[in-house]
């Protein structure tokens, strides 16, 4: 079984296994708190090297214009779709308890990792690194206060987010 | 991973200075087995390099063989023919009401000294608890020495006039050890054999002409004078590790390790030195490149290190640790305003 596959800014998400992917963006628990709150897509559970990981995916569908702006709307998204997620995790939003995967609810957060993930479509490669750069500073305060690796967030146009399993291959592309 | 007798500690835990030339208000501590130091031009990066290097220097002096002087002549010496000021004393920040101090802890132990601005030879307070060094260190300058080689030794050892200071004749003397044959630490081993994959070759010393060639793999041999900047570098280093003057416990201080090298060796060679690291060494390097900084950060993540970095800012030297992310300063924000850049470029 399969979640749904999630399109959004021009690229296709998943379809992931069954109870690995919460679509925070449209959920219920959202939908409560939705005024005044922008929100990154979903989250994906993973489990890495390191172990259990919470994915708090954000996409978009192009380069930014006003770095400061684009950054800071960016950086909003993610750290409330990370504090509902956690919130909805530890069993603070009734609405979650029938839509959150038990993958979700069963995530140690004393010991899980996690990470912030931006993809972007048609970015260049070699713009990756300082927006990623300018992400991680913006970020830091959530790293650091929750003691995440520094190695938290990561910036990623649909081929390397491709390549990571994150976005489906193009029609007509061999995986 | 392989401990030495300090089990793992680095050799230098802590460095204090006040008052020393550009160097105020210096407080590093907690330091690693590889340790940073970033800033613009003329913030002193250099000049801290120099002043640990002084300290160092002076324990390994002291008391080796039938050396006579006291730690304090041999420091006096140190400081006049590392920073070449016509006296001591002008090392002094400018304007400081207070003494110059520096203070290094090493092995734990204490090795401090101070003056003041009208000192030509005589060091005031000089407190040495920490033990006389069999070991070398070395700094690698910015520059390299071979195609100077000779006449760095003549400036120095005939001539005794400024010009190349100690930190360039101690490594020209060092240079000259010949290559030993045999047992050598297996991580020297690697180190050398990878170094010399980024050179594609070795440099050796033709003692009938008195210069440097470069070998090639194929045993083609070429004036040093010819061969890229970047390679006499590396090739420096190699000989260093081959000829055993440096040694697990040697203290290796880098300016600029990125001048003249490609991203990709800047890479290759900070992960040889993350190897001798662990092994024991102890590096410093002063540096304004990205590749460096970035290359660092990821060590540290990989190893789980602390890689210490003070970073010269307009008011003070900040202390960060690159295991716990990228430090917030001028090369990094660069990397993002360049981006920016390119983007109106781009849209306008």
């Amino acid at each position: 079984m399969t979640t749904q596959a999630i399109f959004e800014s021009g690229m296709t998400f998943g379809p992931y296994l069954e109870g690995q992917c919460f679509h925070i963006e449209k959920s219920n628990c959202y939908s409560r708190v939705q005024s005044g709150v922008q929100m990154a897509e979903f989250l994906l559970f993973r489990q890495q090297q390191k172990g259990a990981t919470m994915w708090i995916v954000e996409a978009k569908s192009s380069c930014p214009r006003d770095l400061a702006a684009y950054i800071n709307d960016i950086r909003s998204k993610l750290t409330n779709a990370f504090m509902l997620g956690v919130a909805a995790c530890l069993g603070r939003h009734p609405q979650a308890k029938d839509e959150l995967p038990d993958t979700f609810k069963n995530l140690n957060l004393t010991t899980g990792s996690f990470r912030f993930v931006l993809v972007i479509k048609g970015v260049p490669e070699y713009h990756l690194e300082a927006l990623q750069n300018a992400l991680g500073v913006a970020m830091k305060s959530v790293i650091k206060t929750w003691a995440m690796l520094p190695t938290s967030v990561m910036v990623l146009n649909e081929v390397s987010a491709e390549k990571h399993g994150l976005i489906a291959p193009a029609a007509g592309t061999s995986t | 991973m392989v401990y030495t007798e300090r089990d793992g500690q680095p050799m230098i835990n802590q460095i204090k200075l006040e008052n020393f030339g550009p160097l105020s208000g210096v407080n590093w501590s907690e330091l690693g087995k590889i340790n940073l130091i970033i800033g613009g031009n003329g913030s002193g990066k250099t000049f801290l390099l120099k002043a640990i290097y002084c300290s160092l220097r002076t324990l390994e002096d002291y008391k080796r063989g039938n050396e006579q002087r006291t730690a304090s002549e041999i420091l006096a010496d140190r400081l006049y023919w590392t920073f070449q000021a016509e006296k001591i004393g002008d090392l002094v920040s400018k304007g400081a009401d207070a003494p110059l101090s520096s203070t290094l802890t090493i092995d734990k132990k204490l090795f401090s000294y101070s003056f003041g601005k009208d000192t030509s030879k005589q060091i005031s307070t000089l407190e040495n608890r920490a033990s006389p060094r069999a070991s070398n260190s070395v700094f690698l300058p910015a520059k390299e020495v071979l195609s100077l080689h000779q006449i760095i030794l003549k400036s120095r050892e005939q001539d005794k006039v400024f010009g190349f200071d100690d930190t360039y004749y101690d490594l020209a003397k060092a240079l000259r050890i010949a290559t030993s044959k045999g047992n050598n630490y297996k991580e020297f081993v690697q180190s050398r054999k990878d170094l010399e994959g980024i050179l594609g070759g070795i440099i050796e010393y033709d003692e009938a002409s008195g210069r440097w060639l470069f070998v090639t793999k194929g045993r083609h041999k070429f004036p040093i004078g010819v061969t890229a900047e970047g390679i006499k570098k590396i090739a420096i280093l190699d000989t260093l590790l081959g000829n055993r003057y440096l040694d697990v416990n040697s203290v290796v201080l880098i300016d600029e390790p990125e001048s003249a090298l490609h991203p990709t060796a800047i890479s290759q060679l900070l992960d040889i030195i993350a190897m001798l690291a662990d092994r024991g060494m102890q590096f410093f390097m002063a540096s304004h490149s990205y590749f460096v900084v970035k290359k660092l950060y990821l060590i540290a993540q990989e190893r789980g290190w602390s890689i210490p970095v003070i970073s010269a800012t307009d008011s003070a030297w900040v202390c960060d640790d690159l295991k716990n992310g990228m430090p917030e300063n001028p090369i990094i924000r660069e990397s993002i305003h360049l981006y920016q850049q390119e983007v109106e470029l781009a849209l306008k």
